[in-house]
């Protein structure tokens, strides 16, 4: 039985691998294979790129693959023993593992290589023809100098991929006439936050210079034999860095023809940043709902990431990043990384993925009794058990952690009247306000207490508690 | 020439490289989202496949990547959604074929508690707190109306719940 809701695991849900069966997987590749060589290349009638977009929720993924840089690793489908459990959770993870990691290695193989994948940075304030160069460490404060390009262009790049860079360089200097005029007249913006047509670009470039944001890490790859060009890139904003969610990880897709952008599609990589925008709209919505009943003469919902950020929009939004940023305290984990002495319980969060729900502020509301590295040590010695030993027992550390912790429900505050809550463990316990607060007769640090979180509220103890068997 | 207008080996292989390395990725998304209903993950997995052939047979295999496979499952899964649309009233209890969640992985409860629901229900939740479309446009794909969806979603989400209990206590 636990208390955090089940929906927040829905997500987790999204890259579950299965094994098909044996028999079907072997027959289908049959199939296909003999539908492969059926026709000539010439007999073929190509896909449209355009047919394999998604329209509404396109998925960019940095992770692709190149056929045949794993086929040796792998045993085949159709050789697999087929008393083997249709649904082999431990292969399949195993099997995900390694073509993931497989992946990567190819990844980082072609990155060295060159071809036509090319890296860049560009920094805001830059000559969009000149500040090419490859990756470095970015200064995350507003006032950062930018940095000098390092000496080492490298790439052939062609049109299309220029055209994209040009795109993300204006975006970057903030120059949202220079967005829209890299886009055709007819351009269809397919998927990007807040875009809702070619003009949009322009409330969001004032949204995004109000709130220092900065584009990074840029990565261009010319997709072979088409006009359309994938770039990946990191991007920081005020109220990422408040939240310390930032760099956020994002993906655009372009189709680029005479020499201006066809359609565009972009999309976040994680839920960093919509968790924090959805927090950042909530927010608004409960202070400042009034600045919207006026926009464009309409009331606008704010409840939502897809609202469009018109050049009115987008200039109440960033008018009001300043106090947002100021009204709204990091996620739990990020709270717990700022104090020494919780150490222990934020790499044991984190560890058993206890910790997941308390990342961002758009999961929760959770509350946690956070043991202090004393307390563990202290139980360490008295258990003989070793911390890398305990740290490495998920079962243990669950037991360890998660009788500490609330969800979905208060108390964000203890001093209030004392009541019985129940953990994720399914104990409850009784929490007592007065002059020093208690869990279950274990008093809170009184510098650790009502600490506020936009996800919840941590509560330290010097005591592991309560140690569930 | 018939030998001419053959297929390459070298393109079979790297088609059949391919498919074994990305085989689980594509099942495994596809499975969860039709509540382990293995027949139609089958079906819309080899619907997935036979795009990927016809990219094969115009020389552009290496634009065959996981995402590619997965925005293609997508649009299959939803083509197939928006078909049955019509068809989506009844509450059709379909268990995975190996329901039991013994080693505690969430997403294995989480894919349990899926197959239990409607399947109406499930293609809701899959939609929005999977896939992130909004009501609007979940109404939209199964022609319903988003005031319908709205109420479908919150039911959905209770049974969803009480599956997810149910599959932890068992």
């Amino acid at each position: 039985m636990t208390e955090r809701d089940p929906i927040e695991f829905l997500p987790q849900a999204m890259d579950r691998v299965e094994d098909p069966d044996p028999d079907f997987a072997a027959e289908l590749l049959d199939q296909l294979l003999r539908e492969l060589g059926e026709a000539s290349p010439d007999d073929a009638v190509p896909l449209p790129s355009a047919e394999i977009d998604d329209p509404v929720h396109g998925e960019p993924d940095e992770q692709q693959f190149k056929a045949g840089s794993t086929v040796q690793m792998l045993p085949p489908i159709a050789e697999r023993p087929s008393q083997r459990p249709r649904l082999g959770r431990r292969a399949g993870i195993l099997t995900a593992a390694a073509v993931a990691l497989l992946v990567l290695g190819s990844l980082a193989i072609l990155r060295l290589g060159g071809d036509d994948r090319t890296s860049f940075d560009v920094t805001s304030g830059g000559d969009p023809t000149a500040v090419i160069q490859p990756t470095a460490e970015v200064d995350e404060s507003p006032d950062a100098v930018p940095p000098t390009p390092l000496p080492t262009p490298v790439a052939v790049i062609t049109p299309e991929q220029q055209v994209a860079i040009d795109f993300l360089t204006a975006r970057s200097n903030h120059d949202g006439p220079a967005m829209v005029a890299l886009l055709a007249d007819d351009a269809v913006i397919a998927n990007d936050y807040g875009i809702f047509s070619a003009d949009d670009y322009l409330g969001r470039a004032e949204f995004e210079r109000l709130t220092n944001t900065v584009i990074s890490d840029i990565t261009c790859e010319a997709i072979p034999e088409s006009e359309r060009v994938s770039c990946v890139y990191s991007f920081r904003n005020d109220i990422g860095r408040h939240l310390r969610t930032t760099p956020y990880r994002a993906e655009m897709i372009v189709t680029v023809r005479a020499g201006r952008i066809d359609d565009l599609t972009a999309a976040t990589d994680g839920i960093a940043f919509e968790s924090d925008i959805e927090s950042f709209l909530e927010w608004l919505g409960q202070a400042y709902a009034e600045d919207f009943a006026a926009v464009d003469g309409e009331p606008v919902f704010v409840e939502s990431i897809d609202m469009q950020v018109t050049a009115d929009s987008g200039a109440i939004l960033a008018a009001r990043t300043p106090e947002f940023v100021t009204s709204v305290e990091p996620p739990i984990l990020k709270l717990l990384a700022d104090d020494p002495r919780f150490s222990t319980v934020l790499e044991a969060l984190e560890r058993t993925k206890v910790g997941d729900g308390m990342a961002y502020c758009a999961i929760g509301p959770s509350t946690l009794f956070a043991p202090t590295n004393a307390a563990f040590d202290r139980y360490l010695a008295e258990s003989g058990g070793e911390r890398a030993t305990v740290l490495d027992d998920a079962p243990l550390l669950r037991s360890l952690i998660v009788s500490g912790v609330v969800t979905m429900q208060g108390p964000d505050s203890l001093a209030e009247q004392a009541i019985d809550i129940e953990t994720l463990s399914g104990r409850t316990v009784t929490v007592a306000a007065g002059t020093t607060p208690t869990v279950e007769d274990i008093p809170t640090l009184p510098d650790a207490t009502d600490v506020a979180a936009c996800n919840g509220a941590i509560h330290g103890i010097d005591q592991i508690y309560p140690i569930d068997n | 020439m018939q030998g001419e207008a053959r297929t390459s080996d070298s393109t079979a292989a790297q088609f059949r490289a391919m498919y074994q390395a990305t085989l689980p990725v594509v099942y495994g998304f596809l499975s969860t989202r039709v509540g382990g209903n293995r027949a139609l993950a089958e079906d819309l997995t080899a619907e997935t496949y036979s795009a990927a052939v016809i990219l094969f047979k115009a020389q552009r295999g290496n634009e065959v990547t996981i995402s590619w496979l997965r925005t293609v499952a997508r649009r299959r899964l939803i083509d197939h959604w928006r078909r049955n649309a019509v068809a989506t009233g009844a509450a059709i209890k379909l268990v995975p074929s190996d329901p039991d969640p013994a080693d505690d992985e969430i997403s294995e409860t989480v894919a349990w508690a899926l197959a239990a629901l409607s399947e109406s229900q499930r293609q809701a939740l899959v939609l929005q707190h999977i896939e992130g479309y909004s009501v609007i446009e979940i109404a939209e794909l199964l022609g319903r109306s988003p005031t319908a969806v709205q109420s479908l979603l919150a039911r959905a989400r209770v049974a969803f719940r009480v599956a997810y209990e149910e599959a932890e206590n068992d």
